[in-house]
């Protein structure tokens, strides 16, 4: 297996669109969540959001432009020698791997469908399906033209995750040398919110925007839900090292595991969970006690943040109570199919800086999370190897294992 | 570096069973009962369309391969390809009808009325995900996963990363394949947007994949052998739509249907895209 090299990387969050800005939010542990203010959602249970600001939209579709931002970002971050990474690798050597969030449905189009009957097949000049992944991904390959096929990830809340964790592996086994990979989404939209609100999913804690997100609280109500995304530049470790790139962290493993349980809920022992953190292990060639910080998918929901404690306990044995373990949800909320990208970015970055960020709002520990969740404060750590879990709806588990690269 | 990678090994991926739902006679739109697939009887009315395509089709190909309980359970892993998201055209519509003041959508109707009518069960029903989790959920399996969207190329790197995991003794057996909903409402205007003029049916398609010696330790035998797969970005390949478009279920269809058809010879297939090629080459 080759060795694989993250040596870019671009982000769009609630707490800034460059790295520094995204860095010292984490580390500051500022909260990006605040009202509303994309729709009037006055009549829905949960009315905050981890919102994204570009200084120009020109996509209807947000998500798009989030991609095409972070991917951008994460191009010139791995190129500041400017010699152009595309003219580094033939065609074939260059892929995208994205985990993408959902079609954005047109309603006024639908709209007019159900009112001229909703009979037809379809409805002319209608355009109802505005954004398929395809087509995302396709504006990156515009400035970033890969000679194979995309991976497109669609594992709900795992996708980034996913994206990342399939580019690893190409670059790995040598089918590709470098990749473009991460993920995007926006489900601020009265559909994905009404949608998640419906599901009793979300936190309303409305007065108090910047407290709602709360993993492993006693008091937790829910998720916030989030946008944005983050795209890294992953490259094969010797093509790296020969253009002199600077090295940011090293991917060593991912696993992934299905649980065969609920639809919405996680499997409460989190054995699911823990197959993934062992096969990611496995792969990475490292035993439970090498890893000294997990970045978790810790969303604050009353069933996953204790069903995710189990999992690691069950993975990490006694070390998991000296295991520092924080989730960036607390900051920047959810962020759905962009969540694992956006927080592996997190990890590098504080990793890099020798920290670990906090998760906010854990003020009333949960006797079911008994672990070190790094409340509140950002704490210097010396970390060699980082672990990040993403588990989606429908069982479906992921997690990443990286080095440091300033290690 | 040439591309196409030769997948001649001394343990080289067999095909142990093949399964397909789709349409026959013409017909393009096709639905599957999928009760006796079902551990729980009262879960079917979670199923979407293309959730009762995948499940019927994998578990076809399952029951072929003569797997079934702890065989499938850890060392499974599902790749798979799903096509454009069917949002159910009843749910989608009862909502657009509680959303629109005259003819255009309010946000303050959809929070006060669409969203109240909404079963929120009937909200996964068209998510991308569902037909892995249905299948995680019914046939026991509780390996990894590939889940990826929406075309044929996209199924080709799940094929590769079957494989790859194969090779690499990641899982002892995949269910590959992928499955398309295609005379949804909102699919069928997602086609003609992009110019996409065949017939697009609904469909589904699942193989079962496994190492020769692992099939030759279960005492089956292998229908196929995966002879070469890879991808180019210089060279065309033939491409094998027949006539129709089945968009991500274009390759497990074909080896189905090959394999059905006494799988004579060898099948060649392929697809391509902008700036790439993709191919593989199957064989008795």
């Amino acid at each position: 297996m080759n060795r694989v090299a993250v040596t870019g990387l671009g982000v769009v969050t609630p707490l800034g669109n460059t790295l520094e800005a995204y860095r010292q939010g984490l580390l500051e542990g500022r909260s990006g969540v605040s009202t509303l203010s994309l729709f009037a959602a006055d009549a829905l249970p949960s009315r905050i959001a981890g919102q994204c600001t570009l200084p120009q939209f020109c996509f209807k579709d947000r998500k798009v432009d989030f991609a095409l931002q972070a991917a951008r970002a994460a191009v010139d971050h791995a190129n500041r020698s400017g010699e152009g990474l595309a003219r580094c690798y033939a065609p074939h050597e260059r892929g995208i791997s994205m985990g993408v969030g959902l079609e954005l449905l047109n309603m006024p189009d639908l709209i007019r469908y159900a009112a001229s009957g909703g009979s037809g097949p379809d409805l002319p000049g209608a355009d109802f399906l505005q954004t398929p992944g395809d087509w995302c991904v396709r504006q990156m390959a515009r400035f970033f033209p890969a000679g194979q096929p995309a991976s497109i990830h669609v594992s709900a809340c795992a996708a980034g995750t996913d994206a990342i964790g399939d580019a690893y592996g190409r670059i790995a086994r040598g089918r590709a040398r470098i990749m473009l990979a991460g993920g995007a989404d926006s489900m601020l939209n009265p559909l994905g919110l009404g949608g998640f609100c419906k599901l009793n999913a979300l936190s309303t804690r409305n007065a108090e925007p910047a407290r709602a997100s709360r993993p492993f609280d006693r008091s937790r109500d829910g998720f916030v839900l989030g946008e944005g995304a983050a795209v890294l530049v992953l490259e094969a470790w010797d093509g790296a090292i020969r253009r002199g790139a600077e090295i940011f962290a090293e991917v060593l493993g991912y696993g992934t595991a299905l649980d065969a349980g609920s639809i919405s809920e996680p499997d409460p022992a989190g054995s699911g969970a823990a197959r993934a953190m062992q096969r990611a292990l496995a792969q990475a060639n490292l035993r439970p006690c090498d890893i000294s910080y997990v970045n978790a998918h810790g969303t604050a929901t009353p069933k996953n943040d204790p069903a995710e404690t189990r999992a690691i306990k069950s993975v990490f044995g006694d070390h998991a109570y000296a295991l520092p373990v924080s989730s960036t949800k607390s900051m920047i909320g959810h962020l759905i199919s962009a969540a694992g990208a956006v927080e592996a970015a997190a990890a590098i970055l504080c990793a890099g800086a020798g920290m670990v960020h906090p998760t906010i709002n854990l003020v009333h520990p949960d006797p079911e999370c008994d672990l070190d969740y790094v409340p509140e404060t950002a704490r210097p750590a010396h970390i060699r190897y980082f672990m990040s879990n993403s588990f989606a709806f429908g069982g479906m588990n992921a997690s990443l294992v990286f080095r440091n690269g300033r290690s | 570096m040439d591309a196409y990678l030769s997948e001649h090994a001394r343990d080289p991926v067999v095909v142990t069973g093949a399964g397909c739902e789709c349409p026959v006679d013409g017909a393009l739109s096709h639905d599957v009962d999928p009760v006796p697939y079902l551990r729980v009887r009262k879960t079917a009315k979670y199923l979407s369309k293309q959730d009762r395509l995948a499940l019927g089709a994998a578990s076809r190909a399952v029951r072929a391969a003569g797997l079934g309980g702890d065989e499938l359970e850890h060392r499974t892993l599902i790749a798979m390809g799903v096509g454009p998201i069917p949002f159910q055209r009843d749910e989608a519509l009862a909502v657009a009808e509680l959303s629109r003041v005259e003819e255009a959508f309010s946000v303050d109707r959809f929070c006060r009325e669409a969203y109240e009518a909404v079963n929120p069960m009937l909200l996964f029903a068209c998510l991308p995900n569902m037909p892995a989790y249905h299948l995680s959920a019914n046939l026991g399996i509780r390996g990894g996963y590939y889940l990826t969207y929406p075309s044929c190329g996209e199924t080709y790197q799940a094929l590769q990363h079957a494989v790859d995991s194969l090779r690499e003794g990641i899982c002892s057996v995949v269910l590959f394949g992928a499955v398309a909903d295609q005379q949804n409402f909102l699919v069928h205007n997602h086609h003609r947007k992009v110019g996409q003029l065949l017939p697009a049916p609904d469909c589904a398609s699942f193989l079962v994949l496994e190492t020769q010696s692992h099939a030759a330790a279960r005492q089956v035998s292998a229908l196929a052998r995966l002879e070469r797969l890879g991808w180019t970005a210089e060279r065309a390949v033939p491409q094998d739509a027949g006539g129709c478009y089945y968009g991500p279920v274009e390759l497990p269809l074909a080896v189905a249907r090959w394999l059905d058809g006494a799988g004579v010879g060898g099948l060649r297939h392929g697809a391509s895209g902008s700036g790439w090629a993709v191919e593989s080459e199957w064989r008795v």
